[in-house]
Formats: C-alpha cells, sequence, structure tokens
C-alpha cells in the first residue's frame, strides 16, 4: 500500500491519535479517512505507538525539586567564591598601578638614603663641598709587599654626575636584557598566581 | 507575557520569575508540570534503568542555566532539547547506542526494564522494539510528534534541524515503525 499523498491531511494524523483534534480540521480528516486506507493503516500505527509510549516512568519530583535547589544554591556559593579570590588576585597581581608605585616608592627611598649618606660625608669647612674619604683611626691592616711604592691615599672629588644607583639600562648587553627581561616576565608570573593562603593584611584590604 | 495558563495556573514564565526571585516552590511546581513528558521522552530514546537520573540532569541543568533561556521557545521544547542531549552523551559514553541495529522483542524488554511495570501488552512491546531500529533522529522526532504533539517547527528546535527536514524524518519514521508491525 503506497502512502497518501495528501500530507496536510497525513500530518494531522499524529494529533488525531493523541485525541487532540476538534474542530474543522477533524472533520475533514475523519472524511478523508473514510476513503484513505492508507491513512486508516497509518492512523492505526500512531495509536499503537501513542499507546505505548505515553506512560512516562515514574519519576519522585520531590527528589528532583530538591537536586535542583542544592545544585543552585552551589553554583552561587561558586560563583562567590570565585568572585571574591578574582578580587584578591586582582589585589595581588593585577595591580600594576599599584606595584609600580610602590617600585618608585622603594627607588626614590633609596636614592634618598644615598644622597642623604653623601652630603654627610662632605666636609663642612671645604667651600666647595667637596666629598672627603673618612679615615679610620685604627692603623691599617699590613699591606703585601709590592714592587711599585705606596702612594698616600689622596681624596678625590666625586662629581655629582657619578652619585647614581648604577648603570643605566641602556648600557647593557642585549643578553643582559634579555635575561632581565626573563626575570622580570617569571616575576609576573608568579604574581599572577593566586596564593593559597593570604596574609590577615591583604585579606583585611579587601 | 501571560501570567496564568488556560486553566489558570502561573505560567512557565511567570514561575521562571519567581525562581529567579528565589522561590524554590516555583521550581517545584515546573518539575511537577513537566517531569512526566520528560521522563515519558527519555525512555522513548531507548534510556533504561537511569531514566530518573537523566530526567534530574536535565532539570539541573535547565536551571542552572535558566539565565539563558530567552523564551524564544517554550520550557518544555527547551527541556526536550537538553534531555536529548544527555541521551546522546550517555549512549556514546557507554557506547550502547542502540541507534542502528534493530533487536530481538525479547530483547526490547528485559527483567531489569523499570518499563515492564508500565508497558505490559506485547503490542506495547513491538513497537518498542520498532523504535529500537529508527535512528536517534528519527526517534526523537516521532516520539516528539506522536506522544508530545510537538509542531515539526518546534521539534526542528530540538533536533537541530530544518522543519522540512524534521517532517522527513517523521515520515521515514513512521513508515519503519509500520514495516515491522506488519511482519
Amino acid at each position: 500500500m503506497s502512502d497518501c499523498t495528501n500530507l496536510d491531511l497525513r500530518d494531522l494524523l499524529p494529533d488525531l491519535a493523541r485525541g487532540a483534534l476538534t474542530g474543522p480540521s477533524r472533520v475533514a480528516l475523519d472524511a478523508h479517512l473514510a476513503t484513505c486506507a492508507a491513512c486508516r493503516a497509518e492512523l492505526e500505527v500512531l495509536r499503537k505507538a501513542h499507546a505505548a509510549l505515553s506512560a512516562a516512568p515514574p519519576v519522585d519530583t520531590a527528589r528532583i525539586a530538591a537536586a535542583v535547589t542544592r545544585a543552585t544554591a552551589l553554583r552561587r556559593e561558586a560563583t562567590t567564591s570565585v568572585a571574591q579570590a578574582r578580587r584578591r588576585r586582582a589585589w595581588g597581581s593585577g595591580a600594576p598601578a599599584r606595584r609600580a608605585w610602590l617600585a618608585a616608592a622603594s627607588v626614590a627611598a633609596i636614592a634618598a638614603a644615598v644622597l642623604l649618606a653623601s652630603n654627610l660625608r662632605r666636609d663642612p669647612a671645604s667651600p666647595g663641598g667637596a666629598p672627603v674619604v673618612v679615615q679610620s683611626d685604627e692603623p691599617a691592616a699590613p699591606t703585601p709587599v709590592a714592587s711599585e711604592p705606596t702612594r698616600p691615599a689622596t681624596p678625590r672629588p666625586i662629581p655629582d654626575a657619578e652619585l647614581v644607583m648604577g648603570g643605566g639600562v641602556s648600557d647593557l648587553a642585549d643578553a643582559d636584557l634579555e635575561s632581565l627581561l626573563e626575570v622580570l616576565q617569571q616575576v609576573d608570573t608568579a604574581l599572577d598566581v593566586e596564593p593559597a593562603v593570604l596574609s590577615p593584611v591583604l585579606e583585611g584590604d579587601v | 507575557m501571560s501570567q496564568l495558563t488556560r486553566d489558570g495556573e502561573p505560567s512557565d514564565a511567570a514561575l521562571i520569575a519567581r525562581w529567579r526571585g528565589g522561590d524554590e516552590r516555583a521550581a517545584t511546581i515546573l518539575v511537577e508540570r513537566h517531569a512526566p513528558a520528560v521522563s515519558r521522552f527519555v525512555a522513548s530514546m531507548g534510556e533504561r534503568g537511569e531514566v530518573e537520573e537523566v530526567v534530574q540532569d536535565t532539570f539541573v541543568r535547565a536551571f542552572g542555566s535558566i539565565d539563558r533561556f530567552r523564551e524564544a521557545s517554550s520550557l518544555r521544547t527547551w527541556l526536550f532539547s537538553i534531555a536529548r542531549n544527555l541521551c546522546r552523551d550517555r549512549a556514546r559514553s557507554s557506547r550502547r547506542a542502540p541507534t542502528v541495529v534493530p533487536i530481538d522483542e525479547a530483547d526490547a524488554m528485559t527483567a531489569d526494564d523499570p518499563l515492564s511495570a508500565t508497558v505490559a501488552t506485547e503490542t506495547e512491546g513491538r513497537v518498542r522494539a520498532a523504535m529500537e531500529g529508527l535512528t536517534e533522529t528519527q526517534r526523537a522526532v516521532f516520539t516528539l510528534r506522536v506522544t508530545e504533539g510537538l509542531s515539526y517547527r518546534e521539534i526542528a528546535g530540538v533536533v537541530e534541524t530544518t522543519e522540512g527536514a524534521a517532517r522527513v524524518h517523521y515520515h521515514n519514521a513512521v513508515r519503519m515503525v509500520k514495516e515491522y508491525l506488519d511482519e
């Protein structure tokens, strides 16, 4: 038996099998079924299928609802924890401006200390304020015998321009620059790792 | 958006809004309303023995991503989509997807099958055996059309295909089930 070619009416068969077809559509399909053996046969199959498949295996809806509530509470708790952890991490490593300020403040403090120490060692009697080498009162340790005659230690003026912490970055060789960059990158990576335990200061600052 | 169904019950949309507002009772009502249909669908997809687990996972997933539910489809259609994906994942992971290999009627119902209690007659057993011979997509389309009364458009959304393709899947499934039952 070949299939019915009236697809519009044939598509209504599942609704009729479920008992959900009413009105003009139902009338039209009933009239069609009276003359179409293929659709009658198909309707019989669909009725059997509906009877077989419409029985729902029983489920414990209270248990499922409780699982939904529990899972939602856990998800909210996890979301809150992650947000807190992200804020902590942002404080520790994700605030480059704060770190830059700390570094700048450290450099400034060290530079100030060096300048202060330098000024303290200047001879107040010298009009130009030329720095002097502080001589120890203690006798100097005997020096090994040298072939050349020992020259007396002459205080050498230190021009202000030499009061630097060290050579500039531009003075470094390429290889040194690369290794410095590696070190800096390692420091940054280490800072991105969320600490296992935060200090009370950090936690209290969040 | 209607707040009540034709039966005077709160609509799905209203219950979802209540759930978002912290009303846990709303979830219970939604589960009670849709769990039987999801259970029926999961069983029809060939899941045996762990129907309730799949149904539960379906609802947990749905409520877990309820914020992404834009109500472009009905909640039930969305639940069917999730349930179908879960069934596919389980079939894939356990390598027991009976998608194209027909099985004997005797194998269709086993002593461990919880459906035995609800499906008793020989005809029903034959229908389920016939379903085993369908592809996963055909089975989903056939079930959603015959037992749930979804339109082809809704079915297409669930099985991620076009409306026309859903109609073809349905008619192929009907033909195969009919041939099996006529044997």
